[in-house]
């Protein structure tokens, strides 16, 4: 993954950098907003860091630049201190895809990386691939180990959610929203649904990869 | 809100002229009866005199000399009618009969102690009770000319006496962009003075809050930006040392900071004071699985008992802080490896164990600042701060010990 770091504190760029590197990711370091601008129209990366608070042109303006003029579109995370809820409505609405407040986890912002791409790559190719976890959204297939997996329509959604969401956890209440809307049924059907789900992705399996989260909720666990 | 007052003034000043022009008729109605009546007994008054009079010279009683009035010498010769009616009540001087006849009477006294009576059949001189279907009438048609004449003036009258009012609302509701200074119109009165104070009171709110703004972003990034530094440094420190204890307590503790930042800026901004229906299983359940990891690192369990839909009214940020922080410090200082927490409708309780001997602090002090236990490593702020999110959404938080059991309480609006 090629990344592109926008950060005019020298420390906190150094950090990142650092950090990126060593998950063995290609990292790019902009100071300055029109430096960040003309990297994004000089080369292609997966996905832009971008802190906010900028000398010159200010972060807000180069993500709206970045989303312009690049000629793919590049996922933006906004890196910023501003938390206030105006401020990350605005964030949105320059057309940033994620936001993440200082002072932040390393390992998050990780994650969040690899979601976006994730996300990226399904709006490009429509195939998700976690782990030993393939799943294609066209012809709604799933393989783990390339072994094809027999999932039910709701099967599908909930592994379709838990994938989306990971390495996040997912809340029953969210699962039973994206499979029923607002017509939720009784808490069991979930819990019928999942125990096929399980028969189906883990049984024949060594490992379990659908862990569930003190009663609450779900998420994979491919560690 | 703008039409709605001068429809009021309007309403009211058209009711206030149909009442008075109610009350005048009326009043000239019964004024018309009296001056009839004044008239019929000046005519009898006048020839009672020129009775008593001719009584005096000639010792006899003489001839009216009107046709409708008769003299009687005792009531044995006034009509049948008038004799019932005095029988009923001996002092009448007015009698209408059913046969159209309608009598005035007049008691005489003469010089000699005699006295005789004095009867008039007045019918044709009622000339108000003759005329009362034209007078009726005239009057219906007059009032409801003075009535379409006040509605038009009430009309007039509410849309100039209200039009300043009205104006300096709609200039007041058309300035909804806060980053921009209200500037409202001159009046030359009372309303010059309110639309004067009210324009300096916005103005003066509006940079107030500008400035609470840039306060808050200015500080939020001066404090956070090496508070990042220091937490991105111990993050890279901790995947070369691989979970160093001392690593782990300045994490505790660098958390610990980022927590109360969160919640005193939270607190200190305007948008934490909006309230809205919250769904708090929903906003519970997410702070639980946010601290999934803690959980499971504490080898804590949670004994939930959650109410599947619980709903309050609240700050959905101030909430999450509010949970987020109870939760944190429930897994921090929990002697056993079981935390009960119960959901309702009404109120949220957690309750975790704790050693009693190194509770050294009553527990009503415990929700004062910078108040902690002996065992607590934090800022001593946790509870204080509970308490005032809490506070600021009209909550209540009491807490409780019994049995080494130390349980919050939390109830919703």
């Amino acid at each position: 993954m090629k990344i592109l770091v926008v950060e005019d504190n020298p420390v906190i760029g150094k950090q990142l950098v650092e950090f990126l590197n060593a998950q063995r990711w290609t990292v790019d370091l902009a100071t300055t907003g029109e430096l960040a601008i003309s990297l994004c129209q000089q080369e292609i990366f997966d996905i832009v860091l971008l802190d906010l608070n900028l000398p010159g042109i200010d972060g807000l303006a180069v993500c709206q630049a970045i989303k312009h003029k690049a000629e793919r579109n590049t996922p933006v995370l906004m890196l910023t201190a501003r938390d206030a809820f105006e401020d990350k409505a605005k964030g949105f609405a320059t057309g940033a895809d994620d936001y993440l407040t200082k002072p932040y986890d390393l390992r998050e912002v990780a994650l969040r990386c690899q979601a976006l791409t994730r996300r990226q790559d399904l709006l490009r190719s429509n195939t998700l691939q976690i782990g030993e976890l393939t799943l294609h959204t066209a012809d709604r297939t799933a393989f783990r180990h390339s072994q094809p997996l027999k999932l039910t329509q709701t099967g599908f959604i909930i592994l379709k959610t838990l994938m989306e969401a990971y390495p996040e956890a997912v809340s029953r209440r969210v699962l039973m929203h994206n499979i029923w809307g607002d017509d939720i049924p009784d808490s069991d059907a979930l819990k019928s649904h999942m125990y096929s789900l399980r028969n189906v992705v883990d049984k024949p399996f060594d490992k379990a990869l659908i862990k569930t989260i003190l009663n609450l909720g779900f998420k994979l666990d491919i560690s | 809100m703008i039409s709605g007052i001068k429809k009021r003034v309007f309403k009211q000043l058209t009711l206030f002229t149909i009442i008075t022009s109610l009350l005048f008729l009326a009043f000239t109605w019964v004024i018309a009866f009296v001056v009839e009546d004044e008239v019929i007994y000046a005519v009898l008054n006048n020839e009672a005199s020129y009775v008593q009079q001719t009584y005096k010279t000639t010792q006899k009683l003489p001839n009216a000399r009107a046709d409708f009035i008769s003299i009687h010498q005792d009531q044995t010769s006034l009509p049948i009618a008038v004799q019932n009616q005095l029988k009923i009540n001996e002092r009448s001087k007015e009698f209408f009969t059913d046969d159209g006849h309608h009598f005035h009477i007049i008691k005489l006294k003469f010089y000699d102690h005699t006295s005789a009576l004095l009867l008039a059949d007045v019918p044709h001189l009622l000339v108000v009770s003759r005329m009362s279907k034209q007078l009726m009438l005239l009057f219906t048609i007059v009032f409801i000319c003075c009535l379409l004449l006040a509605i038009f003036f009430a009309y007039w009258i509410s849309i100039l006496s209200v039009k300043p009012i009205v104006n300096l609302a709609k200039e007041i509701s058309d300035a909804n962009d806060v980053q921009q200074p209200v500037q409202l119109a001159n009046y030359p009165d009372e309303i010059g003075f309110l639309a004067s104070t009210l324009q300096s009171n916005m103005n003066d709110l509006r940079t107030t809050l500008r400035r609470e703004k840039h306060f808050t972003r200015d500080v939020s990034h001066e404090l956070r930006t090496p508070l990042t530094i220091i937490a991105n440094e111990l993050q890279l420190l901790n995947s070369q040392m691989q979970e160093h204890t001392n690593v782990n307590r300045m994490h505790e503790a660098l958390n610990d900071i980022n927590n109360t930042i969160s919640v005193l800026f939270a607190l200190a901004r305007a948008e934490s004071l909006q309230s809205e229906i919250i769904d708090l299983t929903a906003i519970f359940e997410q702070v639980v699985m946010d601290l999934y990891q803690e959980i499971e690192q504490r080898k804590i369990v949670l004994d939930m008992s959650l109410f599947e839909k619980a709903q309050a009214m609240g700050n959905q940020t101030l909430t999450k802080l509010l949970l987020n922080n109870l939760l944190t410090n429930a897994l921090r200082y929990s002697t056993e490896h079981t935390i009960q927490i119960t959901l309702t409708e009404k109120h949220f309780i957690i309750a975790n164990a704790f050693e009693d001997s190194l509770f050294t602090v009553p527990t009503d002090h415990l929700l004062s600042s910078g108040i902690r236990s002996e065992k607590s490593t934090g800022l001593g702020h946790g509870l204080f701060l509970s308490q005032r999110i809490a506070e600021n959404m009209g909550w209540k938080l009491t807490l409780h010990t019994d049995n080494n059991t130390f349980a919050i309480t939390l109830y919703f609006k």
